[in-house]
């Protein structure tokens, strides 16, 4: 009779604990495609490099001690570059914005004013380096997601906080459209005062 | 009885802790502050850009991944290397060879991994990041393909030409711009 109950109750409980699991949801995969035609005159690009670790040593509190008691080291260093370009909407350019005095062979040309977007970032996650040992599991594909997700926020944390950093890419795209159009108007036969709007 | 319960919870509880000690594998990551890595300047026509997801389902050395991309493509076209001469007054230009780069998109979500498996007996082999990479950059020149095929570079080419016919049109230049690809 006691063998019975023990027997009973060593099934109960595994039994229990698999009730309480919930479900797998089926998880639906939206399909997105969306065509822009554009009118971007692209007068710059920056690239940004973000490194991020998975590291055992990163852990605090309860999660350092129980790293503790296992046997091995987990650690993988990945980077990735993100791009931001800076350009010049073209379809906001108007017939005003084009002063032509023959007179002087001179071409006021007042421009758009320069906007920066992402660009997107490298598909590739480069491994800067990788050692797992003893009894621990490799790193896996879902856990270099979860990584680089979190490095996406990081870093365009840091592009808000760092304004320097769009500026210099304005400043760039600014200077490279000065000599691009002046060259251009000189080979026609014009001086040229490049300007911008606000 | 009470004595052979607890033993049996006992049990399950050493169990239990020992798979989270030795098995879960989550660890906290950390990120350094992104590094400006390089500023180039250029005068390119960005005339199409295209954003989609695409799904990932490929294997390599036999291990296996299920994932989704949301990317993003542009079609773009360097100005500076523009051909033109003057010929009675009439700006003749070719348009340059198109550039398709495809790029991860920035967004929140946009690679994730809903499964990977592998091939042998017990299914424990996890695919590296070496690997990882050839599959997607398999999957980038798969995209860029089918970019050419559904026709979006041949639009792209018209749309540039109308483009850069408005532009110099502001600057009251009479303008002919030859596609050499049509």
């Amino acid at each position: 009779m006691k063998l019975k109950r023990i027997f009973i109750l060593s099934l109960a409980v595994p039994a229990l604990i698999t009730c309480g699991c919930k479900p797998k949801e089926e998880k639906e995969i939206p399909v997105l495609s969306e065509l822009k035609d554009m009118q971007r005159l692209v007068l710059a690009e920056m690239s940004l490099n973000k490194v991020g670790t998975i590291d055992d040593a990163n852990t605090k509190g309860i999660e350092a001690i129980i790293n503790g008691l296992k046997v091995g080291k987990r650690i993988g260093v990945y980077s990735y570059n993100t791009y931001l370009e800076a350009y010049i909407d073209l379809s906001k350019l108007r017939d005003d914005d084009v002063k032509i005095d023959d007179s002087r062979h001179l071409v006021t040309l007042t421009l758009p004013a320069v906007e920066t977007a992402y660009l997107g970032r490298d598909a590739e996650f480069k491994e800067e380096h990788y050692r797992v040992t003893g009894l621990r599991s490799d790193i896996t594909p879902s856990e270099r997601a979860r990584l680089k997700e979190l490095m996406c926020e990081s870093l365009k944390e840091d592009v808000t906080s760092n304004t320097e950093l769009r500026k210099m890419l304005i400043e760039e795209a600014q200077g490279k459209a000065r000599s691009y159009f002046t060259i251009l108007l000189r080979n026609w036969g014009y001086d040229s005062e490049i300007l911008f709007r606000d | 009885m009470k004595r052979i319960l607890l033993i049996i919870l006992l049990a399950a509880a050493v169990v239990g802790l020992s798979h989270y000690a030795f098995f879960r594998t989550e660890t906290k990551p950390e990120f350094d502050e992104a590094r400006l890595d390089e500023v180039r300047e250029m005068v390119k026509l960005c005339s199409m850009k295209i954003c989609d997801e695409v799904a990932i389902k490929d294997s390599i050395n036999g291990k296996w991944i299920f994932a989704k991309a949301k990317v993003n493509g542009y079609i773009r076209f360097d100005i500076e290397q523009l051909d033109y001469e003057v010929r009675n007054d009439t700006i003749f230009m070719k348009l340059p060879p198109e550039e398709v780069e495809i790029y991860e998109s920035t967004e929140p979500g946009a690679y994730q991994v809903f499964d990977t498996w592998d091939n042998s007996l017990l299914s424990r082999r996890k695919m590296t990041a070496t690997e990882e990479n050839i599959l997607k950059r398999r999957m980038a020149d798969r995209y860029r393909s089918a970019i050419y095929q559904k026709g979006y570079v041949k639009r792209a080419r018209g749309s540039a030409i109308t483009t850069l016919q408005t532009l110099f049109g502001h600057l009251k230049q009479p303008i002919v711009i030859i596609d050499d690809a049509q």
